[in-house]
């Protein structure tokens, strides 16, 4: 009898436990999560069929405004992906590339320097570095990196992000509009603007810009100590496992006198590099030359619009099959139809940013602001409504 | 280690399991001093010492207490047959005087230490005041004091054992490992209860067997204390203390934020204090201890006297047993009443009551005094101590007023409109108080109650608890709001159940409801904890959401 109960009470409390923390285990893994237009990139890279990308561009909020991969396997049948999330921190990088190489093996890594050109006073905090680590796969280049980021008093809130996150239970019902997005696409298997994202806007610039004038300027001036420190560290890392595969790059930015400053530091970068044997491509400085405008191409003086990414992508994709020989790999059937799916919402987001760039025009709106198209349900929606008016050839329906 | 840290919860599990899995009954309470010991070091190993100085003088001066008091009885009984009437009565005061200059001794080192250590800056500063104002140029020096854990707590209840040894309520511990497990016993030790010695001590010392029901109501009350701690009250004190973070940023508010903020607190003390002690008691019901449950549904209470026996009950008891009762019934007090009665007015139908209830009414008026200066070393504190003084002094003077206005009124007493109104009053009273313990000094606080009245703007104030464009709000969303607006109402559905089934204890009553019940109930509970708690270094979704990039 005393058994009976002893075994009907050991059940209860296991099968009590037991829904407990597959409960929390789940709001943990979905719900109550940092869940933004970060997240959807990142998971949308980490759906990716293994060893399916020829290319892969590292950063931070440049590279996912400026590289539009979709445009890039439509016009050269090139499969890339912009692993990169917003103002990715110095030490994220290194942790970027051997992320890249450990799931995909691309032909070419191109990495976006931005992350090491901050000054020591001005470096990313906590959100930066989590917008990056929350969302990588809990394995030993994950935990590598919050043991060599974070005191220890830190680390339990990453290994248990519940403890930092549970309180985003009030950003919805706002943020069902990402977590929808995130479980469809992976249950779909890849990311439909494959990691793309933009603002509607063709930004002015008020006072003086340089761009036209840095062609021929080598000045430098010194990076911060940890940029310096981990830019180091990154290029030991690649040097010492031999790792060829990868180019370096400064992507368009509109120079004032106040970035100024910023523009000597990417030099500086620009010639570490370079003295461990890697490409430097410099678009902060030979941008003009290569036609991109800072009266029409940006959305604000740190990133591309649509008609700079444009211009962007095809840049570096001639670049990649030229003087990197990079070619299309075969791709199966069923890739091929992802990635012409995520063509057509490319062009979605093309048209529709080109009519709310337009209407901003006509509005004199040229100033810092406009409509941001992520892939999030809203965006999606409003770009799906706009395109069946006027391009419904790029809908399945 | 706080009560609601993980840190805590893991400390109790391993306490449990070697309580338990220890296979010498009698020495289980060896565990509890262990882990109390090692519990008290790891949050404040330094000041260990004032525990251990309190905990060994007064097992120490208990013990000679014991001892002259045997010693006289045995001197008493010697000469029973030699000594007449008088030199016994004799004998007996000066025993009397001596245990009482002895139990004086262990009085004045422990009370002297938390004086000095909780006031002593309090009293300076008010002493340079005055030499100041009669333009004494002495200035008596302000330290760097700290307060060791626990230290009103386990004062109180360590004074309290040596009263009651001086009473001969029950002999005095021999022990120095069990005296010193009273005084610390780890579930208790940062906010009480304040524990009576002939109720905790044996259950401490005693081995129990485990026991799976207790095991389930400790784990469950412990769930409880974590949602009103977690959920509530660490949500609300963020409004409170956006308030109340500086004196400038207090003035700066509306008497409607104010209103709100009093409210606000009252609720979250609630949460807080009576969150802390579930937490307390579930820790020990696994342990198979029963300790006095501090909160009785104390905004229920019909006038302020009730609510003085409903919150903190621990203290009040300690007040009454220690302080109240030997003040009532001392001479200088009886003496006043008897003088009273002897005068013209004495002879009145109101003097007489008056006289009948003065000793009682002016007992009460220290008590409450003794009471705000326990809460802390600032003028605001007596205020709230003698906000709550004299109310009970004039409930008790006035008492045959009202009841005659009451009788007049033809008011029927057992009207639930009637009892509401008593309720309502009650709690206005204790909100009252209640702004000396928020306002950051007594000046502010009679600010803030002439604000209740004279600035009530609810457009202003809507702006300043929720912010707008230009304004931050108080730190809390609307959200927030809505989910204490909820935790008021569940609370509220279980303290009637309480309230009409007189004392039921809920873990009893859902034991006897179907398992799924149960089973969605406390899943419910651990998931608001997860998910509503307040822990962690925070999410602030700005920092995600509108930092561009």
């Amino acid at each position: 009898m005393k058994k009976k109960l002893y075994i009907s009470r050991a059940v209860k409390l296991i099968s009590f436990a037991l829904v407990v923390l597959m409960l929390t285990y789940l709001l943990q893994a979905f719900v109550l999560k940092r869940n933004d237009n970060n997240t959807l990139r990142m998971d949308g890279f980490f759906v990716e069929d293994k060893d399916s990308l020829d290319v892969v561009v590292i950063g931070a909020s440049d590279v996912y405004a400026g590289f539009a991969s979709p445009l890039a396997y439509d016009k050269y049948g090139i499969t890339s992906y912009p692993f990169a999330t917003m103002s990715a921190p110095p030490q994220a990088v290194l942790y970027q590339i051997r992320e890249v190489i450990k799931n995909q093996h691309p032909q070419l890594i191109l990495v976006e320097v931005n992350a090491f050109t901050y000054k020591d006073n001005d470096l990313p905090t906590e959100p930066s570095h989590r917008m990056f680590i929350d969302n990588v796969p809990r394995d030993e280049i994950w935990r590598e990196y919050i043991e060599k980021t974070f005191p220890e008093d830190k680390r339990l809130e990453f290994y248990f992000p519940l403890i930092k996150y549970h309180g985003s239970w009030s950003d919805y019902p706002w943020k069902f509009k990402f977590l929808a997005t995130d479980l469809a696409l992976r249950q779909r298997g890849y990311s439909l603007f494959r990691g793309f994202k933009t603002v509607a806007n063709e930004f002015h610039p008020t006072g003086p810009v340089y761009n036209d004038q840095v062609a021929d300027n080598n000045e430098t001036m010194p990076i911060g100590a940890t940029g310096e420190k981990y830019l180091k560290e990154m290029l030991d890392y690649l040097s010492e496992n031999n790792i060829k595969n990868v180019v370096f790059t400064r992507f368009p930015h509109i120079i004032d006198k106040d970035s100024f400053t910023r523009f000597k530091r990417t030099n500086a970068i620009g010639n570490m590099i370079e003295s461990y044997g890697y490409d430097f491509i410099n678009l902060e400085r030979y941008g003009s030359q290569e036609g991109f405008d800072p009266n029409k191409d940006y959305y604000n003086w740190d990133h591309l619009n649509i008609y700079g990414s444009e211009k962007l992508t095809h840049y570096f994709c001639k670049k990649f099959i030229d003087e990197y020989g990079v070619t299309p790999s075969t791709l199966t059937e069923k890739q091929k139809e992802g990635w012409e799916k995520s063509v057509n919402y490319y062009y979605m987001i093309y048209y529709y940013s080109q009519e709310m760039i337009k209407r901003r025009i006509k509005l004199g709106k040229t100033d810092n602001g406009g409509t941001t198209v992520s892939e999030d349900d809203k965006s999606i929606y409003t770009i799906e409504k706009y395109a069946r008016k006027t391009h419904p050839e790029l809908l399945d329906e | 280690m706080t009560y609601t840290s993980i840190n805590f919860l893991l400390f109790v599990l391993a306490t449990v399991l070697i309580y338990f899995i220890l296979p010498w009954k009698k020495f289980r309470w060896v565990v509890l001093l262990v882990a109390s010991g090692v519990f008290y070091c790891l949050a404040s190993y330094k000041y260990a010492v004032f525990i251990l100085f309190t905990a060994l003088s007064t097992m120490l001066i208990g013990i000679w207490l014991e001892n002259v008091n045997n010693k006289g009885k045995e001197t008493l009984k010697a000469n029973k047959a030699e000594w007449d009437r008088e030199q016994k009565k004799a004998f007996k005061n000066k025993l009397k005087v001596k245990k009482r200059w002895i139990m004086a001794l262990c009085l004045i080192l422990n009370f002297g230490i938390l004086a000095f250590l909780k006031y002593y800056n309090f009293f300076a500063g008010s002493l340079n005041d005055i030499l100041g104002s009669f333009g004494v140029s002495f200035s008596a020096p302000t330290l760097k004091l700290f307060l060791p854990l626990g230290i009103s707590f386990y004062t109180f209840q360590s004074m309290g054992y040596i009263v009651d040894v001086y009473r001969e309520k029950f002999p005095a511990q021999r022990n120095p490992f069990k005296f010193l497990l009273f005084v610390s016993f780890f579930p208790q030790i940062i906010q009480g209860p304040i524990s009576n010695y002939s109720q905790l001590a044996h259950q401490l010392f005693e081995g129990h067997s485990f026991d799976f029901t207790r095991f389930k109501h400790g784990c469950q009350l412990i769930l409880w204390g974590f949602f009103k701690k977690l959920v509530i009250a660490d949500r609300a004190v963020i409004a409170i203390n956006a308030v109340t973070a500086t004196s400038d940023t207090y003035s700066s508010y509306g008497g409607t934020t104010l209103t709100f903020t009093v409210l606000l607190y009252a609720l979250q003390l609630y949460a807080d204090f009576s969150g802390g002690i579930d937490i307390s008691r579930g820790v020990a019901q696994i342990f198979g201890i029963d300790m006095i449950d501090n909160f009785k549904r104390p905004y229920f209470s019909k006038s302020i006297n009730e609510y003085w026996r409903r919150w903190h009950i621990s203290l009040g008891a300690w007040m009454k047993d220690y302080i109240f009762n030997p003040l009532a019934i001392s001479g200088p007090f009886l003496n006043a009443s008897k003088k009273m009665r002897s005068t013209r007015f004495g002879k009145t139908k109101a003097g007489t009551h008056i006289a009948k209830v003065l000793p009682t009414a002016f007992a009460s008026l220290i008590v409450f005094l003794v009471v705000g200066i326990w809460h802390g070393a600032s003028y605001k504190y007596v205020a709230f101590g003698l906000w709550n003084g004299l109310i009970i002094m004039l409930s008790i003077l006035m008492q045959p007023l009202f009841d005659g206005v009451v009788d007049k009124l033809r008011i029927n007493r057992k009207n639930p409109l009637f009892i509401f109104f008593q309720m309502f009053r009650t709690f206005i009273v204790v909100l009252v108080g209640y702004v000396f313990d928020v306002a950051p000094t007594f000046n502010h606080g009679m600010m803030t109650i002439s604000r209740f009245f004279t600035d009530q703007d609810f457009s202003r104030g809507m702006t300043e608890i929720l912010g707008d464009s230009v304004r931050k709000g108080l730190g809390l969303t609307w959200k927030d709001y809505v989910l204490l607006a909820v935790c008021i109402v569940v609370i509220l559905i279980i303290s009637i159940i309480q309230e009409r089934h007189s004392d039921t204890n809920i873990r009893e009553m859902l034991d006897k409801k179907p398992f799924i019940l149960r089973f969605i109930l406390f899943f419910i509970c651990i998931m608001a904890v997860i998910i509503f708690g307040i822990y962690g270094s925070g999410y602030a979704a700005a920092d995600f959401v509108y930092m561009q990039f």
